[in-house]
């Protein structure tokens, strides 16, 4: 027990890592300080915007060529939790009482990889059950911020491996793909019995709706990136990319656990009723490839010392799954011999096609740099909900100062500060920035370090 | 009953337990699994008529559904009023309260003893309930249920005495440190 928990809860941790990567947690100190926006023409803007590949990097003066990240984070963290003492920490141990779920689960979606200067306060109020024979009333206090009344859960679309040569501007190569979605709703009922402290009422059903989706494979992409109007000062550079989607794997579950309360809440011995449905569909690996064509887009407009671009990806990239299984489970609560029958499942429905659609995500940014100073501005959407950074980088000799904003993903303002020296061909950064991807209603605030090569 | 309310609990549960040092705490409204019962008034007699019983059938009261496993009970109270109607004769009146987690409730002490002082015909004499459950008892409560009985006898100095003894609230009151799991 102990085990699966420790290592599910670190495969989670590090799997976790990269969907953040690409949700705003930064591994580069100088994004961090400056509100995550992207001053200079690297991957983090080709990514989403396929003409920056063919924008001399070199546009933006004063970017470093590589960014490597130093996880001072880490030592704090196994010095806190050492490695030889996982199995028997608190944090992964749900049978210790100082087992914090809360705090488990901040520490998935924020992974210790930088020092935390302000971990995200974890409520301690007191929580207080009203039980009578017709009541049942739950009171979280302050923890009652936990609970979310929007949809939550976390989705991604990312290449993680992309190998495209670039022969003269035009790209053929191919790129690992993933997507995965998971995400749960707490039902109206259910919401205000926890979230506003409401009794239980009668007749009522009390579910959290869940879904969750999850696929991958290869893509043999061919593109073509370039300048398409204009000279070095004054240029417009286009670029587009095909992808055609051959799906390895897939797997989706769409359903709703809940109960039903009955005329009484506490009567006899089974005084609510379960409520437990879901629909799976999944087509296993070494299955029929799924496939689906997608289109990436993007222009650039460099004007001296004004970089603008906007991009957009995965356009129509619906992925069909010519042979799928779908299931329908439910919990039957029909009893046979004094007991429910349980869960019955129909797999009647084999050989099924099933459309699935990768996110279509966009970037719209605009850089200006003079002299020794940067500012930036970009609009990013990867496919759940759009993020806004602004940042700017002001360069005295080999000191670099940085401050930015953001709107994240969840409508929250966040801060980022820090600064930089450069020692010839290296420099070290360190960036602050304020956080809120974290169960509390206070904002987190993390120090980045990176070490620069020029 | 425990997988059905598992949704709701673990939910509850884990922010409960997610809290560092906050304790959970339960409001149990005793009275009102007795009263659904009919088990809240108590005849009592002096002498007791042959055949006559002095106890209530045991009565469940549920608590947390999935119970609260290793938690450990900080404190317990038990709080309450009691009114003793006297129909006849004179005498004094005693209602006992036990409390188990198993249903032969009848076999241990009585938890809490509840004395009337003398009552005459037309009194209806209200006493208050009030107790720190002692430290033996407190382990109770983090199972998913207890079992309540409760025992009326008289004593009569004007036989014969007959009257009943009603409960008009009855609240159980536990804290436990956070640990439901």
């Amino acid at each position: 027990m102990r085990t699966t928990v420790v290592s599910s809860a670190l495969a989670v941790l590090f799997l976790a890592a990269a969907p953040l990567a690409g949700q705003g947690f930064f591994t580069n100190a100088q994004r961090a300080g400056m509100g995550g926006v992207s001053l200079r023409v690297d991957a983090s803007l080709s990514r989403y915007n396929v003409a920056y590949r063919a924008v001399p990097p070199r546009t933006i003066q004063g970017g470093a060529k590589a960014s490597i990240p130093i996880p001072f984070g880490l030592i704090q963290f196994f010095k806190d939790h050492p490695i030889g003492n996982l199995t028997n920490d608190p944090l992964f141990h749900p049978d210790s009482a100082r087992f914090n779920p809360v705090e488990l689960l901040n520490l998935i979606l924020s992974p210790p990889l930088f020092i935390q200067v302000k971990e995200p306060p974890t409520p301690t109020n007191d929580v207080t059950f009203g039980i009578g024979k017709d009541l049942l009333q739950v009171d979280l206090g302050k923890a009652q911020t936990l609970i979310p009344a929007e949809p939550f859960g976390l989705a991604w679309s990312s290449r993680p491996i992309t190998v495209e040569p670039d022969f003269h501007g035009v790209q053929v190569g191919v790129a690992m793909w993933l997507h995965n979605e998971v995400e749960l709703q707490l039902g109206d009922s259910l919401l205000a019995l926890l979230k506003d402290a409401h009794p239980a009422r009668h007749q009522t059903l009390y579910n959290v709706l869940g879904n969750g989706l999850a696929e991958g494979g290869l893509a043999p992409s061919v593109g073509y990136s370039g300048r398409v109007y204009g000279n070095e000062d004054r240029s417009m550079y286009a670029g587009i990319g095909v992808h055609y989607y051959l799906g390895a794997a897939y797997g989706s579950s769409t359903g709703s656990g809940g109960f039903t309360t009955g005329d009484t809440i506490f009567a006899g011995a089974n005084p609510v009723r379960p409520d437990l449905r879901a629909t799976t569909s999944y087509s296993k690996w070494g299955n029929s490839l799924g496939h689906g064509v997608g289109v990436d887009a993007g222009v650039a407009w460099v004007a001296g010392p004004i970089v603008f671009g906007l991009g957009v990806n995965d356009i129509g990239a619906t992925i069909t799954w010519p042979d799928t299984r779908i299931d329908y489970q439910r919990y039957d609560t029909t009893t046979v011999s004094g007991s429910a029958r349980g869960w019955v499942t129909d797999s009647t429905k084999l050989h099924a096609e099933t459309k699935t659609k990768l996110p279509v995500s966009y970037l719209a940014n605009v850089i200006y740099s003079l002299g020794s100073s940067t500012v930036g501005a970009e609009v990013l959407n990867n496919g759940r909900g759009a993020t806004v950074h602004v940042g700017a980088e002001q360069r005295f000799g080999p000191i670099a100062v940085r401050g930015g904003i953001a709107r994240d993903q969840r409508k929250k303002v966040e801060f980022g500060f820090g600064g930089g020296v450069r020692f010839g061909p290296f420099g070290f950064d360190l960036g602050f920035w304020t956080r809120s991807n974290a169960l509390a209603d206070q904002r987190a605030i993390s120090m980045a370090t990176s070490l620069a090569i020029y | 009953m425990n997988r059905t309310w598992v949704v709701v609990t673990v939910i509850a549960a884990s922010l409960g337990a997610g809290c560092g040092q906050g304790r959970v705490i339960f409001n149990v409204d005793v009275y009102s699994f007795l009263k659904t019962a009919n088990r809240d008034t108590v005849p009592y007699y002096a002498p007791l008529p042959p055949g006559v019983p002095d106890t209530i059938p045991v009565q469940t009261v549920n608590l947390l559904p999935t119970g609260a496993g290793s938690s450990i009970v900080d404190s317990a109270s038990l709080t309450g009023l009691i009114a003793f109607v006297d129909a006849q004769g004179t005498g004094s009146v005693t209602y006992q309260l036990y409390i188990d987690t198993a249903r032969a409730v009848y076999t241990r002490a009585a938890l809490l003893t509840v004395s009337s002082g003398s009552v005459s015909p037309g009194d209806s004499v209200n006493t208050p309930i009030s107790l720190n459950i002692p430290a033996a008892i407190k382990p109770f409560f983090t199972s998913t249920k207890v079992y309540i009985g409760a025992r009326v006898a008289s004593t009569a100095t004007s036989p014969p005495v007959q009257g009943r003894a009603r409960l008009t609230a009855l609240q159980l009151s536990v804290a436990l440190q956070d640990k439901i799991f």
